[in-house]
């Protein structure tokens, strides 16, 4: 093989915070993102991914915490459960310490609930407990009995050490005016609810079937279709029946406004299926992880992989490995998730 | 009639002249002879030797993951056994699993079932290198005779091959495999058990071991006569006919 796995994850790394940077700095994250992607970010997938990779750069999880503690308003918690239900993305113990820590101001009461039980984690099994001592928040700042008197009480709580870090409050509200920031368009106007992710929707979808915009956007079905038919009320939304099947559209000449200042209604920001591209990535990540993985045969990292890949099939969306087999596996996913990441990072 | 429950055995297997198929987890008889329905029908993945080392490699390696999984020491008869004594080249559907040794005291046992965690390394093999997902299996144990009942030989003459840190392989010796494939000759009436035969050459008394053995346990000696003549006189040992007649 042409490169180590240590090296493939390492450069997973680099390439997923780069992305993480521009991504929440697009939201307002003191920062500076010099390229404007052309996708709608979705809030709630990218803060449940950045519990993960963020723990690899002291300085964006500090800035991540800045954003939320002045916009964790913005965050729909009820969005956060529904994609946990479906993905195992994140670390819901690194979730339940910021939540912990935002919760202790009263404006942010809401993120109380979030739990073992709100982030599904006995349906994924990925319930992280210390069994004793403390798990680092940074795998490159690890704990050390002198800096006790340092740690961030809040994460300790948690049983996670991490380094007492101010709040430099240089983050921003969202830009109304970036394409990447639809959806918070949408919630400053409708509000923090799935009317707004409908909205999001039905501006970059144009039409579609009350099943289909509930699963993207990770809602039930039913209250989907109920606030659908609300919504059509207005007259801004209109019903078509055919067969037996109601769609929801909207009219791109209706909304110029909602489109943004450099996207015209003909060319919408794409809509990306965030959860399952970030759980991907994930799972490829964590497998890598893997304690001995590295000294193993190609052979075996291959059927590890794939062991993890066969075990979400939505992983196949992303992968072109369907009629590989042995180490031509492991060089085909490898090749997969580098032109994957390099999406997510051009330029 | 007589139900087998047997997970892990392929859709259907033979017994004898009989067919059995598998249906819901039991074997029931069917007609010796089925049209072939659909191309998948006469497709079968086959295993050559360099394939299988590496699988059974791999094996090794799923089980040494777990530092509380035991190595595993199996003793395998069929082609892989023909194949690495350079008796035949051609591939292999399967590697069959006579039975199973302890890794203390050496003493040999029963190889079916084989363990959940066995089983489970060894389709998480298959999956990644696309073998069939019963490439190592243990359904001769299944049908054959208690293991007391095969000749001290069977046990002697053993070619030991170790992949990785868990697995070991005894390799039946040519002479057990000239007893098994002349049982199988005269049970299942297939071709290729004759033309392993041939290649293993065995000499007069390799074969008047071999049938006696046979005739002694399963065999019905006015049955096979016709069949055992047919065999000799192939295998060149056709003097011993008339030991062999009804």
């Amino acid at each position: 093989m042409e490169t180590s796995l240590k090296d493939t994850k390492r450069r997973l790394v680099e390439q997923m915070l780069d992305f993480l940077w521009r991504q929440w700095s697009a939201i307002g994250l003191a920062g500076h993102a010099e390229i404007e992607d052309h996708w709608v970010i979705d809030p709630e997938a990218l803060l449940l991914v950045s519990s993960e990779f963020a723990r690899h750069d002291a300085r964006l999880f500090g800035e991540i915490l800045d954003w939320l503690d002045t916009n964790g308003n913005l965050i729909n918690l009820k969005r956060v459960f529904n994609i946990r239900k479906q993905y195992p993305i994140g670390n819901p113990l690194v979730m339940k310490a910021i939540a912990m820590k935002l919760c202790k101001n009263s404006t942010f009461i809401k993120w109380k609930t979030v739990s073992d039980k709100s982030l599904h984690t006995a349906t994924h099994g990925d319930a992280q407990q210390p069994l004793d001592g403390l798990i680092d928040l940074f795998p490159k700042l690890p704990f050390t009995a002198d800096a006790l008197p340092t740690c961030d009480e809040d994460f300790r709580a948690t049983g996670i050490y991490s380094p007492r870090a101010e709040l430099r409050g240089m983050s921003q509200p969202p830009s109304p005016h970036a394409a990447t920031n639809l959806i918070f368009k949408m919630r400053a106007l409708f509000g923090c609810n799935s009317r707004a992710e409908i909205m999001a929707w039905l501006l970059t979808h144009r039409s579609g079937h009350p099943a289909q915009i509930a699963r993207d956007i990770h809602y039930f079905s039913k209250s989907i279709q109920s606030t659908l038919n609300e919504m059509a009320t207005s007259g801004l939304i209109i019903a078509n029946r055919s067969n037996r099947e109601k769609h929801f559209r909207i009219t791109p000449s209706d909304w110029p406004a909602f489109y943004g200042n450099h996207h015209q209604a003909g060319n919408p920001p794409k809509w990306q299926p965030w959860p399952e591209i970030f759980t991907t990535i994930q799972l490829y990540y964590q497998t890598l992880n893997q304690q001995g993985l590295d000294s193993s045969s190609e052979l075996f990292q291959a059927a590890m992989l794939k062991e993890t890949m066969d075990a979400f099939p939505y992983t196949k969306n992303y992968l072109t490995t369907e009629s590989t087999s042995g180490t031509d596996y492991l060089q085909t996913l490898l090749n997969d998730f580098q032109s994957l990441l390099a999406e997510l990072t051009p330029g | 009639m007589k139900k087998w429950s047997c997970p892990e055995l392929p859709d259907s297997y033979r017994r004898g002249n009989t067919c059995y198929t598998l249906k819901n987890k039991n074997l029931t008889k069917q007609p010796k002879f089925t049209l072939v329905t659909s191309i998948t029908d006469v497709i079968i993945r086959q295993v050559s030797k360099n394939q299988y080392s590496d699988a059974l490699e791999l094996l090794s390696e799923f089980l040494a993951k777990d530092s509380t999984n035991y190595p595993v020491w199996l003793v395998v008869c069929g082609s892989a056994a023909l194949q690495t004594h350079g008796i035949i080249r051609r591939a292999t559907k399967d590697v069959d699993i006579f039975a199973e040794r302890n890794e203390v005291t050496s003493e040999f046992g029963a190889a079916y079932p084989l363990s959940p965690v066995v089983q489970k390394a060894i389709k998480s093999v298959a999956a990644i290198l696309k073998l069939p997902e019963n490439w190592l299996n243990a359904s001769t144990s299944f049908f054959q005779l208690p293991l007391g009942e095969y000749p001290a030989y069977f046990w002697s003459d053993l070619k030991d091959e170790k992949y990785g840190s868990h697995v070991k392989v005894s390799y039946l010796s040519p002479r057990g495999l000239i007893t098994l494939k002349t049982l199988a000759a005269l049970q299942r009436d297939a071709a290729r058990d004759t033309l392993d035969l041939i290649a293993l050459a065995p000499t007069e008394t390799n074969m008047q071991e071999a049938l006696d053995w046979c005739l002694s346990t399963t065999v019905d000696r006015s049955a096979a006569a016709p069949q055992i003549a047919t065999l000799l006189t192939r295998l060149n040992h056709g003097n011993l006919t008339q030991r062999y007649q009804a």
